[in-house]
């Protein structure tokens, strides 16, 4: 039974421009998957629709058994809970700390102080952040160090899928497969990583479904 | 501009409150308005008693209220009032010849009095009918212009509550709007930002008609302190009354409903759209 399931999704603005056309495919718990495309390939839509910043203009998008129509404003709270958002450009809240950003996941949740320290203290072990930087603001950090802060925020509350757009971007080699492999070894726990880059090297390095976008539409897909 | 909010809530919450305290207090001043319903009417000294009483009864059958002043009356009230300078006078055996026979009365309305005066002043048995006509319509006007400018000052502070709440809120929103949007993709739930919202405005709001309700209080206190330092009104600092309960909680609710209003409108748009796909 997949997890993840879109059925013919299009999506149009109002310009009439065709972001997604036809886009079908399914994911199951515990699966990795590469999406890969030039810039303009419709990645980041089809993020923004699977993380429900967006909808579909047609075609049907279930997620843990449930159609994403079914969500509004007063439930959709529930499904992001349960999923995990690497974004392009971090979205990190710069007036608070980065500990104070990694948090924000746990307290929506309303984890208690110590249980949200005791996550933060093992995620920044697992990420590779350096404690001194929790207490500095993400503004001081380089890009490099701000994608590690948004990686581990996105995992920090073990989410069931994570949705990571191009989330090696601002990262070098070695630090983009650590944090590759870091999400690899999250599909041992049956979590279901989306992952969006055009780096071929780096597909190499883990096994996955590869769907390759052009033009909104899939071009292909690898097992 | 919470600042500016504070002080502009502030300034329209206090000045209502004194609104209000003045026109409770304005009686005190003017006089009650029952005193302006009055009219004493004065007979002749050759008026006999028994002419007088049914003179009342013919024409004051209409009044609120009758209290006849007999001589004997009138004079022990001028010894209580003048004391030893009313022992000579009665001495020598002139005050009763000096003061007359007269009927209080109170009637219904200011036109049944204004009627009765205009019908009986010439009558062969009243010597003079003493009414304070200028007074009270000087008053009566006064009284009117005042509530017609507390209607207006409240409907005014009302709209500029609701005003300046949303204006408050959205600037509010405008410059949370990143942590508004990261908070809802990490799925902090609709209710919650606006629960969020809601306690840091009440606690706004509860400060701004505290303070409000302090600074006029102590500006009242003063007033009164100065007033009961000075002799002869004293008599007034004892009566001066400040808001009644009622007042105060109309007051509230009004600003409240003004408030949690405006901020309700502006919250559920301005929240809603980093729900909306």
């Amino acid at each position: 039974m997949p997890i993840l399931e879109l059925s013919h999704v299009y999506k149009t603005y109002q310009n009439d421009r065709h972001a997604l056309k036809n886009i079908s495919f399914a994911a199951n718990a515990g699966e990795f998957i590469f999406l890969t495309g030039h810039s303009g390939a419709g990645k980041s839509t089809l993020f923004k629709i699977l993380s429900a910043q967006e909808s579909a203009t047609s075609g049907s998008v279930s997620v843990f058994d449930k159609n994403m129509n079914e969500y509004d404003h007063r439930n959709i709270h529930e499904y992001r809970r349960q999923i995990g958002i690497i974004f392009q450009d971090f979205k990190l809240i710069p007036e608070i700390t980065n500990r104070a950003n990694l948090a924000i996941p746990l307290n929506v949740l309303n984890k208690s102080k110590k249980e949200i320290d005791d996550e933060i203290q093992q995620i920044t072990d697992l990420v590779g952040i350096k404690s001194s930087y929790l207490d500095e603001y993400p503004e001081s950090l380089s890009g490099g160090e701000q994608q590690k802060i948004a990686v581990a925020r996105a995992i920090i509350h073990r989410p069931k899928i994570i949705f990571a757009d191009e989330p090696t971007g601002n990262l070098d080699k070695e630090a983009s497969i650590n944090i590759l492999m870091i999400l690899k070894e999250l599909t041992k726990w049956e979590t279901t990583v989306l992952f969006a880059t055009h780096d071929e090297n780096l597909m190499s390095k883990v096994q996955g479904k590869v769907i390759h976008l052009k033009a909104g539409e899939i071009e292909s897909t690898t097992l | 501009m919470k600042h500016v909010f504070h002080i502009v809530i502030g300034l329209f919450f206090s000045l209502l409150i004194s609104v209000l305290i003045t026109q409770n207090n304005i009686n005190l001043f003017m006089g009650d308005a029952d005193d302006f319903k009055k009219a004493t009417i004065y007979f002749k000294q050759t008026t006999l008693e028994t002419e007088a009483d049914k003179f009342a009864a013919e024409k004051l059958q209409n009044a609120e209220k009758v209290k006849k002043i007999s001589k004997e009356t009138a004079i022990q009230d001028f010894k209580n009032t003048f004391g030893d300078f009313s022992k000579n006078l009665s001495e020598l055996e002139t005050l009763t010849d000096l003061v007359p026979l007269s009927y209080e009365v109170v009637f219904a309305s200011l036109d049944d009095r204004k009627q009765f005066i205009t019908a009986e002043a010439g009558h062969e048995l009243v010597d003079e009918i003493v009414a304070i006509d200028q007074v009270f319509s000087r008053y009566s006007s006064l009284q009117k212009s005042l509530g017609a400018f507390t209607f207006i000052l409240f409907a005014v502070s009302f709209l500029v509550c609701s005003l300046l709440t949303s204006l408050l809120i959205k600037n509010m929103i405008n410059n949370d709007h990143r942590q508004i949007e990261i908070y809802a993709l990490f799925g902090q739930s609709y209710g919650a930002i606006v629960k969020k919202y809601f306690k840091n405005l009440l606690s706004y709001f509860i400060t701004t008609a505290v303070l409000s309700l302090v600074v006029v209080f102590a500006f009242y206190m003063i007033f009164k302190v100065k007033l009961h330092a000075t002799p002869d009104l004293r008599f007034m600092s004892d009566r001066l009354t400040f808001l009644t309960v009622s007042q105060f909680l109309i007051l509230l609710f009004s600003f409240a409903v003004a408030y949690f209003g405006g901020l309700y409108f502006v919250l559920k748009r301005s929240v809603l759209k980093s729900f909306q796909r």
